[in-house]
């Protein structure tokens, strides 16, 4: 495909070749018109007002190239992202990981939403393992300053002397986006982010006891956010 | 009594015969001068070499204004004039020529070539070989002229 560089000098190198087209029948009719000496008939459209016909259709066409470039290159770009924050009230650095878009980056997000109910999402309730998921789905139109979706995790169990991995991913048909993040185990996580049509977003938790002397993994949970 | 004429060809020979019914002389010495509107005289005067010229409008290929001279140019030869190029313009019939820019005057039949600016300005080339411009204060009045 072209990029918008090349059609601009498409379109330039088109305009240019139409205008001396242009420039060289007016030459020819004009010459033919004076030595004929004939007055009446149709005026000719002069070459100043052909370049200023020129440029506006080419600024004209160039802006709705332009427009056209940006929808597609917008339709194009993936919306999939996420952030994890620690909202641990006492915590004053809460622990924080994102994977795509770097404006997710704000622990204030967990501020703005309640565990209990959030208007313009749905609420689900899932337990696997030691972990409670709240799970809330956005019901309106997608816009900018929404998440899709809100996954409020919450360890119940008792042993805070494990280590915890947390594999996010963006799981569709055809692919597989894992982001892994490793620490101590958290007493309550909030994931939030945006999902492509026909993606999935995974959250799978292992808990690794490091001092065990047969198995590493304690346990573990899953819960998979599929939007309606 | 006596009278100068100063009239178009077309209504000068009914006007003599009007005059002569009345017993006016016509003569080109009498002070007084009759003159039709939108009258223009055939001929103008200019200096050459020799002295006094005087040449028909029909001859005139272009008229050129030069710091304080002007010059009448035909096919083959140069004149001097006295007039004014302002002067000039109002005085040569407007059908017959046209002032293309502050400092020219041409004779509608007398482009051999014309070639278009990208601005407004239009390129002549004369049957006398002279290479004059129209500039933009004259570009639609010229193109009005000649219908281009």
């Amino acid at each position: 495909m072209f990029t918008l560089l090349e059609i601009y000098f498409m379109i330039a190198f088109l305009a240019v070749l139409g205008l001396l087209g242009y420039y060289s029948v007016y030459t020819r009719k004009i010459n033919r018109r004076i030595q004929s000496g004939e007055v009446s008939g149709k005026k000719l459209v002069g070459i100043p007002r052909i370049i200023t016909v020129f440029v506006i259709a080419f600024l004209s066409f160039g802006c709705v190239v332009l427009s056209f470039y940006l929808l597609k290159e917008d339709e194009e770009s993936s919306r999939n992202d996420f952030a994890i924050i620690n909202i641990v009230e006492e915590d004053e650095d809460p622990y924080q990981a994102y994977g795509g878009n770097p404006r997710l980056n704000d622990p204030a997000y967990a501020g703005l939403y309640s565990k209990k109910s959030n208007a313009g999402y749905d609420k689900e309730v899932i337990k696997d393992g030691d972990y409670i998921f709240t799970i809330f789905k956005r019901t309106s139109f997608p816009d900018n300053f929404h998440p899709d979706f809100l996954c409020f995790a919450e360890y119940m169990g008792k042993r805070d002397d494990l280590y915890v991995s947390i594999t996010s991913s963006f799981v569709s048909a055809s692919d597989t986006d894992h982001h892994l993040d490793n620490g101590g185990v958290s007493d309550r996580l909030l994931f939030f982010g945006n999902l492509d049509p026909g993606f999935d977003f995974k959250i799978h938790f292992d808990l690794i006891d490091k001092a065990a002397k047969e198995s590493f993994k304690a346990s573990s949970a899953e819960v998979t956010i599929r939007l309606n | 009594m006596r009278l100068r004429l100063r009239l178009n060809r077309d209504t000068e020979e009914q006007v003599k015969e009007e005059l002569k019914k009345r017993e006016i002389e016509i003569s080109e010495d009498a002070s007084l001068i009759l003159t039709e509107e939108n009258y223009y005289d055939e001929r103008i005067f200019c200096k050459d070499e020799q002295g006094t010229a005087i040449v028909s409008l029909n001859k005139i290929c272009h008229i050129e204004s030069l710091g304080h001279d002007v010059y009448v140019y035909t096919m083959d030869k140069k004149f001097k004039t006295e007039l004014r190029i302002y002067q000039l313009a109002s005085l040569l019939p407007p059908e017959q020529f046209i002032r293309i820019s502050n400092s020219v005057i041409i004779q509608r039949n007398s482009i051999n070539h014309i070639r278009p600016g990208l601005s407004c300005k239009f390129f002549l080339t004369l049957k006398n070989g002279a290479q004059v411009d129209v500039t933009r204060t004259y570009y639609y009045k010229f193109k009005e002229f000649y219908g281009i």
